[in-house]
């Protein structure tokens, strides 16, 4: 998810600074892909050696009338594009959007739509822009449903714009105005907390097993809270509080929290042992999880990413 | 071998821009509101023959960008008197010329001037540099200059909405094109 204070990077990437020598080494490889390359530029196709693409990314990348980022990948680190705002006009608020996921292994993972998503918030949340426009190759549909899909309204077409492969080519003009990108400032942040609760009675056991068992660092609560009963503890940089509630039987709902873990196997054989029986979850793609209840009977689910 | 002289119409002469002497004209134009309002979209300030100078010697350092842009100047054949800018800037992978044609002084309007200089600007176009198509870029505020090119045969293909600030409101920037067909059609 994407925040208000933290523009540039989601979950899985980054938008970091261009370094000429990384970036340009970088694109000398990408531009040995000439199918991919005639995605971006009408330009004719070259394939470029390190210290041409430096030099390009010194003169393009640094302009004031441009403003670029590498896209990182955050798990591993690795560079897979490029993304930015051209024609930036300033007296007028405007500037055209660029991106490009250069390596052809890093596509169709949505992360160009993560990587836009980041630009617009930062266009029109911290840069003020009233308008983000692009181009875009009429041809290259998978593009031009990404750039509908975020809003861009398309305004028009330049006709026969390149000739490829001998077929004329139109280049379609899309544009997204401030109003109609939801403002980054009134996007939930995240999560703060959640609640769980058990009766009075089991408060101390609640104590030992969310903090003792299952090792929750516990979060001081305010003093106005003190005398409520109940504990807070940090799940995740997010707020777990265990408050009191009589005469409920929480094991007649399914509503629950789900924690992201690694090492799953090991949640499980430590709920086991303390007593807490577990149950496969339905199966979802990419993630292998199993559910619980707490001995309270709320029903808490453990989650974990998997690769590919 | 056709003889003719591509560069000359029959009252004005497209010529390269004399970095010396142009700028004391060019830096009266800056001065005058409704020029800078109608060549081009980007802020301009007025600007002193001096600064002009420095910019030009300053390109001239920096030959980079001669293969794509034409920076060429309007002059009356008569006196030699400078009276325009014709801008053309090649995208040569595409086949496309974006070009801006202004003319300075708002007494040498509507003497037909833009209409002869576009007419060579669109020969050199298209028979010397072999081009496929032209765009321009007009802001929505300039009626007149969206009339000119349309009269010259060039299509509305795209509007830019509210691309533009000036005059204290938002306004579109419209992209109009003209194909080599159209051209040929009506020439």
């Amino acid at each position: 998810m994407i925040t208000f204070s933290d523009q540039l990077t989601s979950d899985r990437i980054r938008l970091i600074a261009i370094d000429a020598e990384r970036d340009g080494d970088l694109m000398a490889r990408w531009s040995k892909d000439a199918g991919m390359m005639r995605l971006f530029d009408s330009d004719v196709p070259r394939p470029r050696v390190a210290r041409q693409s430096r030099a390009d990314t010194e003169k393009w990348a640094y302009r004031d009338t441009a403003i670029e980022w590498a896209i990182q990948v955050i798990d591993g680190g690795a560079v897979i594009g490029r993304i930015g705002l051209h024609r930036y006009r300033t007296s007028h608020r405007a500037a055209d959007l660029h991106v490009g996921i250069g390596d052809r292994a890093h596509w169709s993972k949505g992360y160009g739509r993560e990587a836009v998503t980041l630009l617009l918030n930062h266009a029109f949340g911290e840069m003020d822009l009233h308008r983000v426009g692009l181009i875009v190759f009429a041809a290259n549909e998978r593009a031009v449903a990404l750039y509908r899909k975020l809003g861009f309204v398309e305004e028009g077409r330049w006709r026969q714009f390149l000739r490829r492969d001998g077929a004329d080519q139109d280049i379609l003009v899309m544009g997204l105005l401030r109003h109609e990108w939801p403002p980054a400032i009134a996007q939930v942040r995240r999560i703060h907390h959640v609640q769980v609760c058990v009766s009075s009675a089991e408060l101390e056991r609640a104590r030992a097993f969310y903090l003792d068992l299952l090792g929750l660092p516990e979060i001081h609560k305010p003093e106005s809270l003190k005398d409520r009963g109940g504990f807070w503890a940090e799940v995740g940089g997010q707020q777990l509080h265990v408050s009191t509630e009589e005469g409920v039987d929480r094991t007649r709902t399914k509503a629950h929290v789900a924690w992201q873990v690694r090492a799953l196997p090991d949640w499980r054989a430590k709920l086991e042992a303390a007593g807490c029986a577990t149950l496969d979850s339905i199966p979802i793609p990419g993630y292998d999880r199993f559910e619980a209840r707490d001995p309270f009977g709320n029903r808490i689910e453990f989650i974990q990413a998997v690769a590919g | 071998m056709n003889d003719a002289n591509i560069y000359e119409g029959e009252r004005l002469r497209l010529t390269a821009l004399d970095p010396v002497n142009d700028p004391e004209v060019e830096a009266v134009w800056s001065h005058t509101p409704d020029f800078l309002a109608l060549f081009n979209v980007e802020l301009q300030r007025p600007t002193s023959a001096h600064q002009l100078k420095k910019r030009y010697e300053e390109r001239e350092k920096n030959h980079e960008d001669d293969a794509y842009e034409f920076d060429l100047r309007i002059r009356l054949r008569a006196d030699d008197r400078l009276v325009g800018v014709l801008v053309i800037w090649a995208e040569w992978g595409a086949g496309n010329a974006w070009l801006r044609l202004g003319i300075g002084l708002p007494a040498d309007r509507r003497h037909g001037y833009g209409r002869e200089a576009l007419a060579l600007g669109l020969r050199y176009i298209f028979d010397e540099m072999n081009l496929r198509r032209v765009t321009v870029g007009v802001p929505g505020y300039n009626e007149a200059a969206l009339a000119f090119f349309a009269a010259a045969g060039f299509k509305v293909e795209a509007r830019q909405r509210e691309a533009l600030f000036r005059f204290g409101r938002r306004w579109d920037e419209v992209n109009l094109g003209l194909l080599r067909a159209e051209w040929e059609a009506a020439r």
